[in-house]
C-alpha cells in the first residue's frame, strides 16, 4: 500500500494535491499522507482532447478511501474525489471497481 | 429598488459567420425593431467570455461601444465564463434598480469559429480548475463524466439522452437565427461519433459566433424583469457534494423565485443551459420543475416540447441555436422576451406570461436565473 501527500484541515476537508489553506473554510492546513487506494465514481474515453494530450485519454474521478479515518482519529473527515489519467482501455472500466492512485508531478494517475 | 422593465432585443444569425466580434454585435443591435432606441442609451455592459483568446483585442467594452457609434458613454465588460451572458444582464439590471442609469444598452458578443478546433477546446478547457486541465479534463470531458455518473444514478439511457437533442433541433427549425435549422433522428444521435464517452457529437452544442441585444429601462414596458438570482460553486470539482446536480443553479432559482414570489409550477417557458443534452435534464431537476431523476421521464413523456406541459428550449437551447459562450445566456433573455410578447412565430408558446431562463458558467460554478413576466 502507497501513500499519498495530501493536506487536512481542521474542518476535516483533505485536499489533493496539498494546498495551504483550505478551500472550504479558509484555515492554514497541514500536510498529511492518505492511502492511494479509491473507488471509480464516473469515467470518460475523451477524443477531443485538449493541446498537448493525444487522443484517446481514459480519464476517471476517483473517490479516495476514507477507511483510514480511526487512525487519524476524526469522524468528519472528507476525503476528496479527484480527476485522474488511466492508462487502460475503458472497456475494463466500471462504476465502483477499487484503483490505486499514483501522482507525477501534481497529474494523478489511475492503476487497476 | 426601481422597477426594470425590457424595450428593445435582438440577435445576430447565430452560426459560422465570416463577421467580426464587432461586426456581430453590429447586426444584433441593428435587428432590434426601433435602433433609435441607441440614441437615448446612458451606458453600455458588453457581455463575453474570451474574446482575448479568441480575438486577439482586449479593451472590448469600449471598443464595441464606439463601433456602435455610442462613444462618449460609458462602457463596461462583465465576464463569468459561459453564463457571461446572462452575468451583464444581471449587471444592467442592478444598474437600473439602483437608480443609476435610466437606460442601458446590454450586449453580448463572441466570435469562436475562426480558429482550429483543438485550439478553441483548450480555450473553453481555462475555465476548469488548473490541476483538473493538468491532467488534460476539459469542460467536455467533466461534462461526460458527470452524464455517466447520472446514467448510473438515475438509470438515464442514451436513447433516452439522444431525445434532448431531437427535441432542440426540431425547435431550432423554427428558429431564424438558429446556427442549425436542420432536424436529425434519434438514429443519427446515438449513433453519431463518440467526443467524449458517453456524450456523442450530437450531444454537444457547437461551437458558435453570436451576439445578442437588450435594452432594460426604467420606463414601463410589457415585458418586466421579476426576479434574478446568482450563485457559485467551487471550481475544483473535488470540493463537490454531488456530481449530478448543481449547486450554484439551486442557489441561483431559490433567489430568483423569492423574489419574484413564485414557484416551480407558476413558470410557463424556460430556457435552461443545454451546453450539453444532459445538463438540460439535470438543470430542469436543480430548477425544481422536475425532481432528482424525474427530468428522464419529462423528456419521454414529451412535456418539455413546445407543445408539452413545461416547453424547454423552444429557441433550440444552446444545441441548436448555437453556443457562442459569452452571449447565451443574453440570447435566452431574448427568446423568453419575444416569447412573452407573442413574437416567436413558428415557435411560440401558447399563452406564456411567465418564463425563466437559466445560465452555467464553467463547469456550473458560476451560475445565473432571471424570471421574466408580462406586465
Amino acid at each position: 500500500m502507497g501513500l499519498l501527500t495530501a493536506a487536512k484541515c481542521d474542518c476535516g476537508q483533505i485536499m489533493l494535491p496539498p494546498r495551504e489553506r483550505c478551500l472550504i473554510c479558509m484555515k492554514t492546513t497541514k500536510l498529511c499522507k492518505i492511502k492511494d487506494t479509491g473507488n471509480i465514481l464516473t469515467f470518460t474515453t475523451l477524443y477531443a482532447t485538449p493541446e498537448g494530450f493525444e487522443a484517446p485519454l481514459v480519464l476517471a474521478v476517483i473517490k479516495l478511501e476514507s477507511t483510514n479515518q480511526e487512525q487519524n482519529g476524526d469522524s468528519n473527515i472528507k476525503f476528496p474525489m479527484i480527476v485522474c489519467q488511466g492508462r487502460v482501455p475503458e472497456a475494463k472500466l466500471k462504476i465502483g471497481l477499487r484503483v490505486k492512485v499514483e501522482e507525477v508531478e501534481e497529474r494523478y494517475f489511475f492503476l487497476i | 429598488m426601481k422597477n426594470v422593465y425590457i424595450s428593445e432585443v435582438g440577435l445576430a444569425k447565430f452560426g459560422k459567420r465570416d463577421l467580426t466580434l464587432e461586426e456581430l454585435a453590429y447586426e444584433a443591435a441593428n435587428n432590434m425593431k426601433d435602433a433609435t432606441v441607441l440614441e437615448t442609451i446612458d451606458a453600455v455592459f458588453f457581455g463575453n467570455m474570451s474574446g482575448e483568446e479568441f480575438t486577439g483585442l482586449s479593451n472590448l467594452s469600449a471598443w464595441v461601444t464606439d463601433y456602435l457609434g455610442l462613444c462618449g458613454r460609458p462602457a463596461i465588460r462583465i465576464e463569468t465564463a459561459s453564463s457571461s451572458g446572462a452575468a451583464v444582464f444581471q449587471a444592467g439590471y442592478r444598474a437600473i434598480a439602483s437608480r443609476c442609469f435610466n437606460q442601458v444598452l446590454v450586449i453580448a458578443s463572441e466570435k469562436m469559429t475562426h480558429i482550429p478546433t483543438k485550439r478553441a477546446t483548450s480555450i473553453l478547457a481555462k475555465v476548469i480548475d488548473p490541476i483538473e486541465q493538468r491532467n488534460g479534463c476539459t469542460m467536455t470531458a467533466l461534462a461526460a463524466m458527470v452524464t455517466r455518473r447520472y446514467m448510473h444514478e438515475y438509470g438515464l439511457t442514451n436513447e433516452e439522452l439522444a431525445l434532448v437533442s431531437v427535441k432542440n433541433h426540431e425547435n431550432g427549425m423554427l428558429n431564424p437565427f438558429a446556427h442549425f435549422q436542420k432536424p436529425v433522428s434519434l438514429e443519427t444521435v446515438i449513433n453519431s461519433k463518440i467526443i467524449s464517452s458517453p456524450l456523442r457529437l450530437f450531444d454537444c452544442s457547437p461551437i458558435s459566433d453570436g451576439a445578442a441585444v437588450v435594452v432594460l429601462t426604467s420606463k414601463p414596458t410589457n415585458v418586466k424583469v421579476t426576479g434574478v438570482g446568482h450563485g457559485t460553486e467551487h471550481v475544483p470539482i473535488q470540493y463537490r457534494e454531488s456530481l449530478t446536480s448543481f449547486s450554484a443553479t439551486r442557489r441561483a432559482v431559490k433567489q430568483a423565485y423569492e423574489m419574484a414570489n413564485k414557484k416551480p409550477e407558476d413558470i410557463d417557458v424556460a430556457e435552461v443551459h443545454d451546453a450539453f443534452t444532459s445538463f438540460e435534464i439535470i438543470d430542469t431537476e436543480d430548477l425544481d420543475f422536475f425532481k432528482p431523476g424525474g427530468g428522464i421521464k419529462a423528456i419521454v413523456d414529451g412535456k418539455t416540447r413546445i407543445d408539452g406541459e413545461l416547453p424547454i428550449n423552444p429557441s433550440g437551447g444552446l444545441k441548436a441555436r448555437g453556443h457562442p459562450v459569452g452571449v447565451s445566456g443574453l440570447a435566452q433573455v431574448v427568446e423568453i422576451t419575444w416569447q412573452l410578447r407573442g413574437e416567436a412565430g413558428k415557435r411560440q408558446v401558447n399563452g406564456a406570461k411567465i418564463g425563466l431562463t437559466q445560465s452555467i458558467g464553467g463547469l456550473a460554478s458560476n451560475n445565473l436565473v432571471n424570471i421574466l413576466e408580462v406586465a
